[in-house]
């Protein structure tokens, strides 16, 4: 399958008809656009042409009344719009045309639906022959092959643990890939008709005498069975659907989580903020209760300066009161001849002796009186009682307090807006939806236990069926020839194509493990690793040299071993196609992304990636691709909600 | 025909070109091997029958039952056992 | 001298009141310290009472003069009872003590020093001087 054009008209960003043509040359084009510009819708709009969805994050579908490009965010408008590709397949050529728009007949009516058109070498075909051929072209299941982003790559590293519902899913989808379904349809209805041959040759039997009661036991065994294989089907059925809700309801989840996580969040913030808010207030109310003795603390400088003071002033008066008391007796000693303290008398040497001191009279009752003022001054001071360390700390507390509190409330606000964000009814949505979740995965344990039993039922009935038919071929009447005959080349047929299954199967693998080693080989800058291994769930392994199992792998290798196994289901596809991809390069470093680009022109002959130059440099992207570079386009922003599709490198 | 298990050298630019697994050739094969009374025209018709109606179960179903009516018709009618065509 | 005294000394003052322009700057001064939700409701936590003491130990701890400044002007702002600003006379007992040989009535001086004190505190709070109680209580050097 080839591309040539795709026409879009009012599609996502795109306002009016714009065309992206694809080289006609075998290789690789790059289309350059910032994230959000557009390059998702493209993918959508071609998504959306060949099988009439439209896909959003977690590859969950969009409804189509919010796609046509519009002016404002009216999302009551709905707005038209059209797809149109054409390309080629298998010597044919194709233009395959999808629009979604307003059937109702009435201006401004509102019956949207959406019409397809395919025309095959210039002939309309009819809806059964369209949906065959588009089917058999491309088929939804496995256009994720082909046409895919990076959440694709991601949703298969998921798959690398077993026994998964997502895992399964997708195991049938490579099966079918690569053409297995062919070989187990094949095989189901041939039991089915071998059923219906054995029923046709009890009823046969019974037309004998001789094999009649043989032939009834026989009609109603082949009966008893083929209700059990209905059953069998509508188990299996009913399985699939379960395991489809169960991703769906996994998916949703999945991007609801992050509602989830942030509103757990909210509720820690909320709480955090509580206890903040407690605190600053306890605070606020010790500091207010303290601030009353702040005076005393403004004061508490200038008092013990002024103690200070007192206290020199009291050494210095304490020493003048002994002058002034030895003064005093030295003047009574001179002039009563006796010395007033040890009473001795004082001769005419000391006498003059002491009389020749100069003495300033220094009342020692002035002094006394002095010293008392001096006390009664230091008292006063002292019994000022100083909180000013206290209150500054208290201040300090209640201001880291505040800043804190502060903070706690900025980050709710955040949060707050971003769950403002959510669609209404999230919160309550994500309670129902796990409830449901839980209901679901109770439902599909239980199915598939009873579709167990109900399989081996059906063996052991098929079995009964099976030796009560060959006793009959054994008896070979007449009457029962033809029917013999039919039985016993279906029960041929029917064990070859069982057989065939398990062989298949096991090529298959071979197969892809072979070619996904191969190309992990030319992506792979490890010396160590040296190839991969499959398992049933179509998970790789990388392998050393000497077949012992990397464990840790260097992260961004799960990305390299997704692409691996990508371009090996292509190459081992029947089906042939271009791989159209969004942001392919995410996780790679540069001498993976250099790898990346000399393997896909070798993988299949049309590649078209949708890039943006933080993650791809156009230089080296140019010199790794050299001949093999066929092509470049850009989006270039016209307005908020208009994209232009244009050629060339966005300069 | 699977591809020859030994891998290219690494770091060699050119991937050789893979063969796609065939339905129809592995298919062939195991009639060939271990079920040899199964007309080999049989088993290609009724595995194109499948091939051609991917989606309509039912179809599918029909069809493959006409294949084999279709088959059975052509062989002698009366005789028991193989196939002679 | 005693410390117990409360009665008036001297045929002293019964009532203080701040000037017009001190009551403005008590009023910034109550304001701008306020830490409860109740105060900022209109209960502050430090009333004008608080604030008139705050500015006479501010004044006193600046060294501002005693005595009244001649451009002091008339003391008709908000006025209080000596009894509500000084209970027990504590802060009298202080002035005294810290300035024994001051010659006018205490509460006069108090009545002074509150108005110059506040002013005082109201220019260093507008230029950041003081910012929080902390460089009130503990000037920055």
């Amino acid at each position: 399958m080839r591309l040539h054009v795709l026409e879009v008209t009012d599609f996502g960003p795109y306002r009016g008809t714009q065309s992206f043509s694809f080289a006609p040359e075998p290789g690789v084009e790059l289309l350059w656009g910032e994230n959000g510009r557009g390059k998702t819708s493209l993918l959508n709009a071609l998504r959306w042409v060949l099988f009439g969805v439209v896909l959003g994050r977690g590859s969950s579908r969009i409804d189509l009344s919010t796609v046509g490009n519009r002016d404002n965010e009216d999302s009551g408008t709905v707005r038209p719009f059209k797809a149109v590709l054409t390309f080629s397949h298998a010597g044919h050529f194709y233009k395959l045309t999808r629009a979604y728009r307003d059937e109702s007949g009435s201006p401004g009516g509102n019956d949207f639906r959406t019409r397809p058109i395919l025309v095959k070498d210039g002939n309309v075909l009819g809806p059964d022959e369209r949906e065959r051929e588009l089917a058999t072209m491309l088929p939804e299941q496995i256009a994720r092959f082909f046409l895919f982003d990076a959440e694709l790559l991601q949703e298969y590293e998921q798959l690398l643990a077993p026994g998964t519902d997502a895992g399964e899913k997708l195991k049938a989808s490579i099966e079918r890939l690569l053409g297995l379904p062919v070989l187990t349809q094949a095989r189901d209805d041939v039991a089915a008709h071998l059923n219906s041959a054995r029923t046709a040759q009890a009823k046969a039997a019974q037309k004998d005498q001789a094999t009649r009661a043989l032939g009834n036991d026989l009609q109603i065994a082949a009966d008893t069975a083929a209700s059990t294989r209905i059953n069998v089907d509508v188990l299996t059925e009913q399985v699939e659907g379960l395991q489809n809700d169960v991703n769906e309801l996994e998916k949703t989840l999945t991007s609801n989580s992050r509602y989830k996580t942030l509103l757990g969040e909210r509720n820690i913030l909320c709480e955090e903020v509580r206890r903040r808010t407690r605190l600053t207030n306890d605070l606020a109310d010790e500091l207010a209760g303290a601030a009353g003795g702040t005076w005393r603390a403004v004061l508490s400088m200038v008092v013990t300066r002024e103690l200070q003071l007192i206290e020199a002033q009291t050494d210095a008066a304490g020493q003048r009161l002994r002058d002034a008391v030895a003064a005093r007796s030295r003047a009574a000693a001179v002039s009563s001849g006796v010395c007033p303290t040890c009473q001795q008398s004082v001769d005419s040497v000391a006498a003059q002796e002491l009389g020749g001191h100069t003495d300033t009279e220094v009342d020692p009752d002035d002094v006394q009186a002095d010293l008392a003022q001096l006390r009664g001054r230091r008292d006063v001071l002292r019994r000022l009682r100083d909180d000013g360390e206290r209150i500054a700390r208290l201040e300090d507390d209640l201001t880291q307090a505040r800043v804190d509190l502060s903070d706690a409330e900025g980050q709710l606000r955040a949060l707050q807006v971003e769950l403002d964000g959510a669609p209404p009814g999230t919160a309550e949505n994500i309670a129902a939806l796990l409830d449901e979740l839980g209901g679901k995965r109770i439902s599909l344990d239980n199915t598939r236990q009873r579709l167990q039993k109900t399989r081996e039922d059906l063996r052991r009935e098929n079995q009964a069926v099976e030796k009560l038919s060959e006793k009959l071929a054994r008896l070979g009447t007449a009457s029962t020839g033809s029917e013999d005959r039919k039985v016993q080349m279906l029960v041929a047929l029917h064990g070859l194509l069982v057989a065939a299954v398990t062989e298949f199967r096991d090529r298959l693998r071979d197969s892809v493990e072979a070619e996904a080693s191969k190309v992990f080989r030319m992506l792979s800058a490890e010396q160590d690793y040296d190839r991969l291994r499959i398992n049933d769930q179509y998970g790789l392994t990388i392998l050393h040299a000497n077949g012992a199992e990397v464990l840790n792998r260097s992260s961004g290798y799960e990305h390299v071993v997704a692409l691996s196994l990508i371009a090996a289901l292509q190459r081992c596809s029947p089906m042939s196609g271009p791989i159209i991809t969004d942001s392919p390069f995410g996780r790679l470093d540069g001498t993976h992304k250099r790898h990346v680009l000399q393997a896909l022109p070798q993988i299949t002959d049309q590649v078209l990636l949708l890039v943006h130059d933080e993650e791809l440099d156009r230089q080296g992207a140019i010199d790794e691709l050299g001949a093999h570079l066929v092509g470049e386009h850009h989006l270039r922003k016209v307005s908020a909600r208009h994209t232009a599709i244009e050629s060339g490198a966005h300069l | 025909m699977t591809e020859p298990a030994t891998p290219d050298p690494p770091g060699e630019p050119l991937l050789a070109a893979s063969q796609v697994e065939d339905v129809f050739v592995a298919t062939e094969e195991v009639r060939a091997t271990d079920f040899p009374d199964v007309p080999a025209e049989l088993l290609a018709s009724v595995l194109a029958a499948e091939r051609d109606n991917p989606e309509d179960r039912t179809a599918a179903q029909r069809a493959v039952g006409r294949v084999i009516d279709a088959y059975l018709a052509k062989s002698v009618p009366g005789q028991n056992g193989k196939d002679s065509t | 001298m005693t410390a117990e005294s409360s009665a008036p000394a001297r045929g002293g003052r019964v009532n203080i009141a701040f000037t017009k322009d001190a009551t403005d700057a008590a009023r910034r001064l109550i304001e701008r310290f306020t830490f409860t939700a109740a105060s900022k409701q209109g209960e502050p936590d430090l009333d004008l009472v608080d604030a008139a003491r705050i500015g006479t130990a501010f004044a006193l701890r600046e060294g501002l003069p005693l005595t009244r400044p001649d451009d002091f002007g008339p003391a008709n702002g908000s006025n209080f009872g000596v009894g509500s600003v000084d209970p027990g006379g504590e802060l009298r007992d202080l002035l005294q003590a810290l300035h024994p040989d001051m010659d006018e009535d205490p509460y006069r001086i108090v009545e002074t020093l509150m108005s110059v004190g506040v002013l005082a505190i109201d220019e260093r709070l507008a230029n950041s001087e003081i910012h929080s109680l902390r460089t009130l209580i503990f000037p920055e050097i």
